[in-house]
């Protein structure tokens, strides 16, 4: 696999990149450490767009950097008000003029799909910020790359997926990513009312992935190598006495980190609201930190190979 | 050239389902209603009927247990199962998803759904990724 396969390409779901693809990138991320700080010239002269129709202020800092420290520009919005989409223009017309301008796209928006468009429209590559309750491609490349790093491998790795997993993209993309690897362990534990969707399932099912769904998360401690903890959100239940219920058992505590395999760790893809508390933070366990700090790279990585 | 022709058999009482996929897009239409206790339509498809394809396969959509024969020059043959995995294209069937690029009126997409299942008959829209369960696409096409 050389970098002139990535060249151009699109990357709107975790799927579109083969297992292959992946380990690539997350060697060209270890490359790409060294220049975090100081930077790079690699993408000189180059331009990225963020169109963010969606607030989303870690996920567009992170791509802003990575461009500015790989040595190129950014234009773009994060207030969709702010442009011609306030006064009707349709999406596609937007990224066809931005188009012109741009070496790269990044979008995200709340309407299903709209990567997917601005993927055909555009002639520049277009990367998927996050669309729909399913794909959210580089929060899972940092992901992987994260447990990759951690654990020297992705194969084999117990993994239990927690909290709303019918709406939270990063989790069905995280799922998604994990069926491109070997004997991977899936628990997903949800509320029945949150199960992961049945499209995500169905894709588990057909690449043999092996996975357990359960609201209870407690008895698979001991068995874990990764918790992977995502928000459960109140306007997703239609009787707040539901929420108040589940609200505690999915919230991450010392006693469960007492109960866990050693070496568990803990990863959320952030901004968390109190599903882990602060006291969590200094344990040997908390890896979201890390976790969030790895996006540069990963992304990083990405452009350079999609752009360069 | 004789033209091709179709026989749909279906079971008893489901033929009205599918009249309303035919309708315009046949220069001969029979019907015969609960035929040993099967329905039985038969077809010509019009000539400028170019979308062929898509109607055999609307009509498996709606019936999945039809039994579809092609009459060629004399020749009997039977159409084919639809293969799971096959995309099928066009306006006909809409994602239920409002939140869909592809309900979004100013938005130039060409919708297109995979085929995931016959049983049940479930199609996955390309563009939002979601699910249109059996009792949405019957509503749809019949
Ligand atoms: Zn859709």
């Amino acid at each position: 696999m050389s970098n002139s396969t990535f060249k151009g390409r699109d990357f709107i779901s975790i799927l579109d990149f083969r297992r292959s693809d992946l380990e690539l990138m997350f060697e060209k991320a270890d490359e790409m450490k060294r220049f975090e700080t100081n930077g790079t010239e690699i993408l000189k002269n180059r331009i990225l767009a963020t169109l963010f129709f969606e607030p989303s202020t870690r996920t567009r800092l992170s791509f802003e950097t990575s461009m500015l420290r790989l040595g190129g520009g950014v234009i773009g919005f994060s207030d969709p008000s702010v442009s011609r989409m306030s006064t009707g223009e349709s999406l596609a017309d937007t990224i066809r003029m931005l188009d012109s301008y741009a070496n790269v796209i990044v979008i995200r928006h709340k309407i299903e799909g709209s990567a997917r468009l601005a993927a055909e429209v555009a002639k520049a590559p277009v990367i998927n910020a996050g669309d729909g309750s399913q794909h959210h491609p580089t929060q899972t490349l940092t992901d992987l790359y994260t447990m990759k790093k951690e654990f020297g491998g992705i194969d084999g790795l117990k993994i239990a997926i927690l909290g709303d997993l019918r709406q939270t993209r990063s989790a069905s993309s995280l799922a998604y990513g994990l069926s491109k690897f070997k004997n991977v362990k899936l628990y997903l534990i949800s509320p029945d009312a949150l199960r992961m969707r049945p499209e995500v399932t169905d894709h588990l099912n057909d690449s043999s992935v092996e996975y357990l769904e359960s609201s209870d998360v407690n008895k698979y401690l001991p068995e874990l190598d990764v918790l992977y903890v995502t928000r459960l959100q109140k306007e997703r239940f239609t009787d707040p006495a539901e929420y108040e219920k589940f609200r505690g058992s999915y919230m991450v505590t010392l006693k469960m980190l007492e109960e866990s395999k050693k070496g568990m760790i803990v990863m959320h893809h952030l901004p968390r609201i109190d599903e882990i508390p602060l006291e969590i933070d200094s344990t040997p366990n908390a890896r979201y930190f890390e976790q969030a700090a790895n996006g540069l790279a990963a992304r990083m990585a990405l452009l350079s190979l999609i752009v360069e | 050239m004789a033209e091709k022709s179709y026989s749909v058999e279906v079971p008893g009482g489901e033929a009205p389902r599918l009249l309303q996929l035919l309708r315009n897009k046949t220069s001969s239409l029979i019907i015969n209603i609960s035929w040993q206790g099967k329905d039985r339509i038969e077809f010509t498809p019009n000539e400028r009927n170019t979308s062929l394809d898509n109607l055999l396969v609307k009509i498996r959509l709606v019936c999945p247990s039809a039994k579809i024969e092609e009459k060629d020059d004399g020749e009997v043959k039977q159409v084919s199962e639809v293969p799971v995995g096959m995309w099928i294209e066009g306006r006909s069937i809409s994602c239920p998803n409002r939140n869909c690029v592809t309900v979004q009126p100013k938005e130039p997409t060409k919708p297109k759904f995979r085929l995931v299942s016959w049983n049940p008959v479930t199609l996955q829209c390309f563009y939002c990724g979601r699910y249109i369960k059996e009792d949405v696409i019957g509503q749809q096409l019949s």
